[in-house]
């Protein structure tokens, strides 16, 4: 009797969570369109300056110099991690945050840490790399002014010669399912001299190639890391509805099998309970 | 001796008639011999009125007719008792049937006897090391206590019992008995071979009323084992241990007579009698300051269902109970043995030890916790748990696997060597794990081996492959 009810409770605890897993799988599927469009639409802005940047530095066949793109001598690093604030989102935040320690690890620099998302937060308050800051509920709360103060921050520290890089990491966008771990260099910028034959040679730099190219830099700084922030949106939201979508299949898997048990438990009680009472009465008639 | 006449035949139940004033008592056995000179023996269960008594059949009834005489042999059914019943094979009524010659005991004993006093019953204070690490860690068995083996049909009742009696029986070096009741001849058989080949033979009486038997001598073949022990125990102060396979089948050969005998069906079809049978049975199976009796019994577990009336009267007698599960024998984990359902009543510090009794609390603990997570994991999947919880369902993995170990009465059929493990090795293996110390040794090492070292070597081998 007692186990009957424990199956019913099960099957309608699973239920309300299946419920809410798919409302959940609404709610992302609606705000991975609005992050997935504006991350989609703002690479071209990357891809744009990281040819411009690349033109005017085989223009100028590597004579310039500008200090966010010369190296510097230092064994630290600084990492940003970008991760996100929620979990139920499949193995959108430990691939990342696995990812980010694999890369601390291999990297023989100690490492400072810039972190967004309280997940990344959590998993690294008890690493041994020191947190310098970290941003929680960025994605509601993060506007081009904020993202340029960081990314002046950066290259202050970068400057002041502190790190020898400032590596970004982050989780890019692919589809609603996919998505890649990438890692990207803002300090030092790098650039490719083979990259792109089609250089035109009549191009006219003025005032003169290191202003130029330093105010590329700086514009390239910003727009990566807020092209960051949406892609790792638009993958958290990506991530989530499939986790959403697989969860609400589980549920639906587990509320048929516990239904079965359930409804065999109920006829088997039945059954005894009727041949019970048919043999008493029939031994009460002898 | 007062004669009676069977004025009734209903299946193993036969009514007799006699002459007034000359009923025999309840309980008494009544003799016949058929027309082929066959020895037929009935015990009495009831007076119906008009001096006709209602008696259960230890043998087949075929060939009874009406009007056939027996005679009361005033008293119950007797048995041979003491060493020359060891390394023999008897019958319900004490008869042999190995083809062995008759046995010449200077000893007999009914099989209908009081249970001793309150006052001559021992208490338990230690435990009974079995080599089995799952029964060690968490449901120990205690010395001169009753144990139970509860399982579903084909989850490794018999084959645990088996290994008990390898594991316990031919180290223990005292007197052991044996008492089959309703289940496969051929595992009687089986038994009988080994031991012989063992060599404990000659220290074990068995007792056999198979599933072949019917229901009466099934009914009374648990209290003829007994008997032999209550002998060991009583009159030459002997520590005893009994084996019984299985006491299920006790209960329901009861149960087929019970209609038979005009009792009206209790719940779930099995007799109203249910918790007195059991009861009078149970309450003989018990330690005393003479001597004592390690019991062992099978319990089989009706559709898997523990609430069932037999294995739950059963529950209340035991000092310490095994379940085994059909979801653990499905997931390839032999002895299927049930860590959060099985108990003992000496897991208790004092008796074990303080070390001991962490572990094993411990290790509940985190199957428990794994157990919660479970529902999580298979709507979720891993990645949503936090990390302190991967590594508890990654323990708890180890540890289900750790419970799983080669027995020596599987050797052909798994070829795997038996493992024979120590209290000391058990608690030191399963202490690694909760502290984290195996973290790294891959799941699939842990299954099917004996001590922690056999572990970390199995480790060693896989990583070389």
């Amino acid at each position: 009797m007692a186990q009957l009810r424990d199956i019913k409770d099960r099957i309608n605890s699973v239920k309300k969570t299946r419920k809410m897993t798919q409302a959940m799988k609404m709610v992302s599927a609606a705000k991975f369109k609005r992050f997935s469009k504006s991350a989609v639409s703002s690479r071209f802005i990357i891809h744009e300056l990281d040819f411009n940047i690349n033109q005017v530095c085989s223009d100028s066949n590597g004579l310039f110099d500008v200090p966010c793109m010369s190296p510097v001598e230092s064994d630290r690093d600084l990492i940003i991690v970008v991760s996100g604030d929620r979990g139920l989102c499949g193995g959108f935040n430990s691939n990342i945050l696995k990812f980010a320690t694999n890369y601390i690890k291999e990297s023989a620099n100690d490492a400072d840490l810039i972190l967004f998302g309280k997940k990344a937060m959590s998993h690294f308050k008890h690493s041994k790399n020191s947190v310098i800051q970290s941003f929680e509920n960025f994605q509601e709360t993060m506007t081009i002014d904020k993202v340029a103060d960081i990314a002046t921050d950066c290259a202050e520290s970068y400057l002041s010669g502190k790190y020898e890089k400032i590596v970004l990491l982050y989780n890019e966008f692919k589809s609603a399912v996919t998505s890649n771990l990438i890692s990207k260099q803002l300090f030092p910028i790098r650039w490719d001299s083979d990259d792109d034959c089609d250089v035109d040679q009549n191009i006219i730099i003025e005032p003169n190639v290191d202003d130029v190219l330093s105010s590329l830099c700086q514009s390239y700084v910003k727009y990566s890391l807020y092209n960051a922030f949406l892609e790792s949106s638009a993958a958290e939201q990506g991530a989530r509805m499939a986790a959403m979508d697989a969860a609400s299949g589980n549920a639906g898997d587990m509320i048929s099998d516990l239904t079965l048990v359930y409804n065999r438990q109920r006829q088997a009680q039945i059954t005894t309970e009727l041949s019970e009472i048919v043999a008493g009465a029939e031994a009460l008639v002898n | 001796m007062s004669k009676g006449k069977i004025n009734q035949v209903i299946g193993p139940v036969v009514d007799f008639k006699f002459d007034t004033g000359q009923l025999p008592d309840q309980g008494h056995a009544i003799e016949l011999k058929d027309q082929q000179g066959k020895k037929l023996v009935f015990e009495v269960f009831q007076h119906l009125g008009d001096d006709v008594v209602r008696t259960v059949a230890m043998d087949s009834t075929d060939g009874l007719v009406r009007g056939m005489e027996g005679s009361s042999t005033g008293a119950p059914i007797t048995v041979p008792v003491g060493k020359e019943t060891l390394g023999r094979i008897m019958n319900v009524l004490g008869e042999p049937i190995d083809f062995d010659g008759p046995i010449k005991a200077d000893d007999h004993l009914p099989i209908l006897r009081e249970a001793p006093s309150f006052e001559e019953q021992s208490s338990v204070t230690e435990m009974f090391v079995t080599g089995i690490k799952i029964i060690d860690l968490l449901a120990p068995y205690p010395v001169g206590g009753k144990v139970g083996l509860f399982g579903g049909a084909g989850v490794g009742k018999t084959v645990l019992i088996m290994e008990l009696i390898r594991n316990i029986a031919m180290e223990h070096g005292g007197y052991s008995v044996f008492t089959g009741v309703g289940e496969r001849t051929r595992e009687g058989n089986d038994l009988w071979l080994e031991m012989k080949e063992s060599g404990v033979l000659d220290k074990t009486s068995l007792v056999y009323g198979q599933m072949n038997e019917p229901p009466g001598a099934r009914f009374r073949v648990g209290l003829t084992g007994l008997t032999q022990a209550e002998y060991f125990r009583d009159q030459e102060g002997k520590d005893v241990l009994l084996f019984v396979d299985n006491i299920f089948r006790f209960v329901q050969a009861g149960a087929e007579v019970s209609a038979l005998l005009g009792r009206m069906p209790s719940a779930v079809g099995y007799q109203p009698t249910l918790g007195t049978d059991l009861g009078e049975l149970q309450d003989r199976i018990t330690s005393t300051t003479k001597g004592s009796i390690t019991s062992v019994q099978a319990v089989y577990v009706p559709a898997d269902d523990l609430t069932d009336p037999a294995p739950a009267t059963t529950f209340s007698h035991l000092d310490a109970t095994t379940v085994l599960s059909r979801v653990i024998a499905s997931s390839g984990i032999y002895p299927a043995v049930d860590p959060l359902d099985s108990t003992s009543t000496i897991l208790d510090p004092r008796i074990i030890g303080q070390e001991h009794f962490d572990v094993a609390n411990r290790v509940k603990q985190i199957l428990q916790k794994y157990k919660e997570l479970q529902d999580i994991i298979k709507i979720l999947g891993m990645d949503e748990l936090s990390e302190e919880d991967k590594v508890i369902v990654f323990r708890a993995r180890k540890i289900q696997k750790f419970f799983s170990q080669p027995f020596f009465v599987g050797e052909q059929f798994t070829g795997i060597q038996g493992k024979y493990v120590s209290k000391e090795d058990t608690v030191k293996g399963f202490k690694g794990i909760i502290d984290g110390e195996y973290d790294d040794v891959p799941e699939q090492a842990f299954s099917y081996v004996g001590s922690i070292e056999d572990v970390i070597e199995k480790a060693k081998e896989m990583k070389e492959s």
